[in-house]
């Protein structure tokens, strides 16, 4: 039983937030109207945090894409009176929407923030409905909606290697925001096989879990900046 | 019993009688079982067979390569196209929001015209045939008058062989004046005309090169070909391949690029040209430029005397004895140490690239900032070497109509061969119209651009409009400028038409992408390109026989036999397969997968298009064609010019004569005016680069995430600075220059210089989606005069006041 994980390379990331974009093409997420932003309730399963530090001119601003970490401990799930959120044998933090009463003592436990509450009925005005991917639920007002790593994906994924009669192989599964990445900044596979590209860059000594003294166990790992190494000559590409 | 109980409904109940619900031991784990049976999804999705489509990105000019995720019908998803060599499979968030444009419920649906008047136009729905004979009807008439020449036709940087018909449309009727709109490369373009005498694309290896010092450039916000320059930054940075290259960010604000680099060296605004001067101050005087590179391909390096003998300064003098390391931190305030360190570093790893001065994607900077930074490359060899700067070769058919800038048909509204640049200035064309020289401007057609809303000089651009009695615009949208057509033809979306385009911007190698449309129109709209082929057919005559084209289709295909008979490149294969075509070529092969022109037009659609992946090094006789043949230090072609414009010299405070006024220098700063005390210096971020996109939630929504800004413009402000003036974070403030006002809300930013603040660039439309229609353009209160003689625009920053509103 694979554990998937996601390992984002700090040092390759632009902070172009193209995952942020293709997450909610894929996820038929529901833009919220400028007045409803403004009361901070824009949806985004996955949004580049920044932190400023420091004052002009010796200043630095680190900016980093938070999707649903996947706990392995997941503060999240304890609270929900109901049942509707739990962790998969595969290790991923689900939400079942239509079990949702939309209490929201799940965004509340999440230390990342990473859950959101559907404020208003889902908007797409004309032909934006279109648009729409089959594969994923338009949630209803009134309940909370999270990162599923593109749970449909992986049941896609599933079918297509029974069908073709082999065992899921690294790439098949690869969630909207890994796969459009421009610079190749995140990674995506499972944790538990130690050949993995994944499980390599977790045991890399840039490696370290956002916020993990909460005991949170977070299955997106992040490799910390590194520094240029300095002039060393590379090999020349032909 | 009919259960008709719909969750909304349910939920209010259930909510209502909640302290019920417990009290009578029915448990709330219970109540969401039932709940998630009543669920009844409010959006039902229809489903379908699922296919998948080539196309490419018009967003901005790179063009990258898309694949697109069909649903019986529907588009529903747009990804990346992995064999494109622009791209290889990633995409920016403007790429991915493309589905918003394709379904935007502010599309045009059918052709307008303008009952009303300009002032308040009135807009009525008409059918194509009318549209067209409308437009038939007036160039005919302009032509019977002998006026074909008073037509000018404005457009975008999108697509490349669409650009080569509308020119040849244009060319056969009879009008030299086909404008585009600058491009944040222009600067960078001629400094590359002025010092190596070429005008075809400027190009970078960035992948290749071991250090980038970038003065000022929105390197990962837009510039050039932002996600081919991402997938660079990315390899840069591979744990795996090893990180050699550094890339150092020269600017006076903390951009998201100048957070990513390696190195931020902020700087005083408008001195990227002292710093560079000072840089090769520590080159020269620490022995780390190109000796041998400098001495046989580079002119007016030393001292020099011309053939008159008249002694000339050269570079090396002019550096020495002006751009001392202590002149220089005084003028860029930037420290000693750190300008001789980035002299050092760039001396010592090669290949180092520097690339500037301060541009956006949209608007070039100063020209002198931008011989200076190309010096530095001819300082230290890194003209035509792997990592370094290079000249893209011409794509098969381009001399039909010559790259942009190469005009041939004399009596151009704007450009004219008194001209310091070879391409035409759209910044000139408002004064042009407003002026009635060198003649009266009958008609324009704009396609694929809004001048008004993002020229530097758009106010007087929406003026000139209004002296021109026929305005037709092809926008798929109304936007600022064909809010004044008469006509609006809307164009298809990307999705809905034959898509193509060429090597994008900063891009070395010849490319043409070409996809056929993904799916039937949305809306009554038409390609733009089977517009013209029917107003060619109409119109008869010359127009008929240059463009005898059934279809847009038909018009690509014979533009793909060019390609053909060009005898190289390949079709879009694996990176495994392009290195390995790559060795053959070198080597003297040419393996094609083709053997006809329809195999290539069939395997151009399937992989997505074609290029030339092999840059050949070292065609001096291509990359170096000033009047000396070498890289000119001082330029010759600039010097013949201020020879003739002796007010040139008078602006910049120089004797006539001098010879500074053709070799790279710092150019006098303006002084702060008093009751003006803070310099506005809009930016570009990545969403809505170019001005577009603010009319897509998606972009909207990501536009200011560093200040936590959407959906409304945003003033960035030094926190000390806005204490002093007793502002807090999140006040609406009034910010004034000389121009005018806007109302905007401050956000604290430790970025910004505390004598600076900063706009985005993208808001304030009033015209077109409401989505759009929110915050203030910057440009609106910026005087746009500047280094117009030279051909370039200027006038991207202000001295303004800002007080509370």
């Amino acid at each position: 039983m694979p554990r998937w994980g996601m390992v984002v390379d700090l040092t390759k990331c632009t902070a172009c937030q193209a995952c942020v974009v293709a997450c909610q093409t894929e996820n038929n997420v529901p833009c919220v109207e400028p007045e409803q932003a403004a009361l901070g309730r824009i949806i985004s399963w996955l949004k580049v945090l920044p932190e400023i530090k420091g004052a002009y001119p010796r200043i630095s601003m680190q900016l980093m894409p938070l999707p649903c970490l996947h706990c392995d401990s997941p503060p999240c799930i304890r609270v929900c009176p109901v049942g509707a959120t739990g962790i998969t044998p595969e290790g991923v933090v689900r939400q079942i929407f239509a079990r949702c009463i939309g209490c929201r003592y799940c965004t509340n436990a999440c230390p990342y923030t990473r859950r959101m509450f559907n404020w208003y009925k889902p908007n797409f005005p004309g032909e934006l409905q279109q648009a729409l991917n089959p594969d994923v639920t338009v949630r209803p007002k009134g309940v909370v909606e999270k990162c599923t790593l593109c749970h449909h994906r992986l049941m896609q994924a599933k079918e297509r290697a029974r069908a073709e009669g082999r065992a899921l192989a690294e790439g098949d599964y690869v969630p909207a925001c890994v796969e459009i990445c421009p610079a190749n900044a995140m990674y995506f596979g499972d944790l538990d096989d130690p050949d993995s590209k994944v499980a390599g860059l977790a045991r890399s000594p840039r490696a370290f879990r956002y916020l993990e003294d909460l005991g949170t166990e977070p299955k997106v790992i992040y490799l910390t900046e590194g520094e240029w190494a300095g002039g060393k000559e590379k090999p020349r590409q032909p | 019993m009919n259960l008709r109980v719909n969750r909304r409904k349910f939920l209010q109940f259930a909510g209502g009688g909640a302290v019920g619900v417990a009290a009578s031991g029915v448990t709330l784990q219970g109540l969401s079982t039932l709940n998630a049976a009543l669920a009844a999804e409010e959006v039902q999705v229809p489903r379908g067979p699922e296919g998948w489509s080539l196309s490419v990105c018009s967003l901005c000019p790179a063009g990258c390569g898309l694949r697109v995720r069909m649903i019986g019908k529907r588009a529903v998803k747009i990804q990346g196209n992995p064999l494109h060599p622009v791209n290889r499979g990633g995409l920016c968030p403007r790429g991915l929001a493309g589905l918003q444009v394709l379904y935007h419920p502010d599309r045009l649906r059918a052709p307008q015209k303008n009952v009303g008047n300009r002032e308040s136009p009135r807009w009525k729905e008409i059918s194509w045939d009318e549209a067209i004979e409308t437009v038939v009807q007036r160039l005919r008439e302009l032509r019977n008058r002998n006026q074909a020449h008073t037509v000018a036709l404005v457009s975008g940087h999108g697509g490349h062989l669409r650009q080569r018909l509308f020119e040849r449309f244009l060319r056969s009727y009879g009008s030299p004046n086909s404008l585009r709109l600058p491009s944040g490369l222009d600067g960078a373009q001629a400094a590359a005309y002025l010092q190596q005498g070429v005008s075809e694309g400027v190009a970078y290896d960035l992948e290749g090169t071991h250090y980038l010092l970038s003065f000022g450039v929105n390197v990962l916000e837009g510039w050039g070909s932002p996600v081919s320059t991402m997938r660079a930054f990315g390899a840069w940075r591979d744990s795996a391949a090893g990180r050699v290259t550094k890339f150092v960010q020269v600017e006076p604000r903390l951009s998201v690029t100048a957070a990513r680099a390696d190195e931020w060296v902020a700087l005083r605004p408008g001195t990227e040209a002292a710093l560079a001067l000072g840089i090769a101050y520590v080159l020269i005087t620490e022995g780390l430029y190109d000796v041998r590179f400098v001495a046989e391909r580079t002119f007016g390096f030393e001292d020099w005397h011309d053939a008159k003998g008249r002694a000339h300064t050269g570079f090396r003098s002019l550096v020495l004895s002006e751009y001392r390391l202590n002149d220089v931190a005084a003028i860029t305030q930037i420290p000693v140490e750190i300008i001789l360190r980035l002299g050092r570093e760039f001396g010592r790893n090669r290949p180092a690239l520097a690339i500037g001065g301060h541009q956006s994607s949209t608007l070039p900077g100063d020209l002198h900032a931008s011989l200076a930074v190309h010096s530095l490359n001819a300082l230290v060899g890194s003209l035509e070497v792997p990592g370094g700067a290079l000249v893209r070769a011409e794509l098969p058919g381009d001399a039909e109509t010559g790259s942009r800038g190469r005009n041939h048909l004399p009596a151009n509204l704007v450009h004219h061969d008194k001209a310091l640049l070879p391409w035409a200035d759209l910044t000139r064309l408002p004064d042009a119209i407003l002026s009635g020289k060198p003649y009266a401007l009958q008609a324009l057609l704009v396609h694929g651009a809004d001048p008004v809303f993002t020229l530097p000089n758009g106010e007087r651009f929406a003026q000139a409009l209004k002296r021109v009695p026929f305005v037709v615009s092809f926008s798929p949208f109304l936007d600022e400028t064909s809010a004044q057509a008469d006509l609006i033809l809307p164009d298809h979306t990307d999705l809905e038409k034959w898509q193509e385009s060429a090597s994008p911007p900063t891009f070395p190698f010849p490319l043409q992408s070409i996809s056929p449309p993904v799916l039937e129109p949305v809306h009554h709209t038409r390609d733009t390109v089977d517009v013209l082929l029917a107003l060619a057919r109409t119109l008869g005559g010359e127009v008929a026989s240059a463009l005898p084209h059934a279809t847009g289709e038909e018009f690509l295909r014979q533009q793909v036999a060019e390609i053909f008979a060009a005898q190289a490149g390949y079709t879009f294969t694996t990176s495994l397969e392009e290195t390995w075509n790559r060795l053959s070529e070198r080597s003297g092969w040419w393996v094609p997968t083709y053997s006809s022109a329809n195999q290539l037009w069939e395997q151009m659609k399937q992989g997505g298009g074609w290029w030339e992946p092999t840059y050949y090094y070292g065609e001096w006789n291509r990359v170096l064609r000033t009047p000396s043949g070498r890289f000119e230090f001082y330029s010759q072609r600039l010097a013949q010019w201020v020879a003739q414009h002796p007010e040139v010299a008078k602006e910049s405070g120089l004797e006539p004569g001098d010879d500074r006024l053709c070799l790279p220098h710092q150019t006098r700063l303006p002084d702060t005016p008093k009751e003006f005390p803070l310099l506005l210096v809009p930016v570009e971020i990545l969403p809505l680069v170019g001005g577009h996109g603010a009319h897509l939630p998606y972009l909207q929504q990501i536009a200011g995430q560093h200040v936590f800004a959407h959906w409304d413009s945003w003033l960035e402000m030094n926190p000390q600075t806005a204490t002093k003036l007793g502002l807090e974070d999140g006040d609406w403030v009034w910010v004034e220059s000389p121009l005018g006002r806007a109302k905007v809300r401050l956000r604290f930013y430790e970025g910004a210089r505390p004598d600076v603040v900063h706009m985005p660039l993208g808001y304030g439309r009033t015209q077109g989606s409401a989505w759009g229609r929110r915050g203030n353009n910057p440009l609106r209160m910026i005087p746009s005069d500047g280094q117009a003689s030279a051909g370039l625009p200027r006038g991207t920053q202000t001295y303004v006041r800002v007080y509370k509103s």
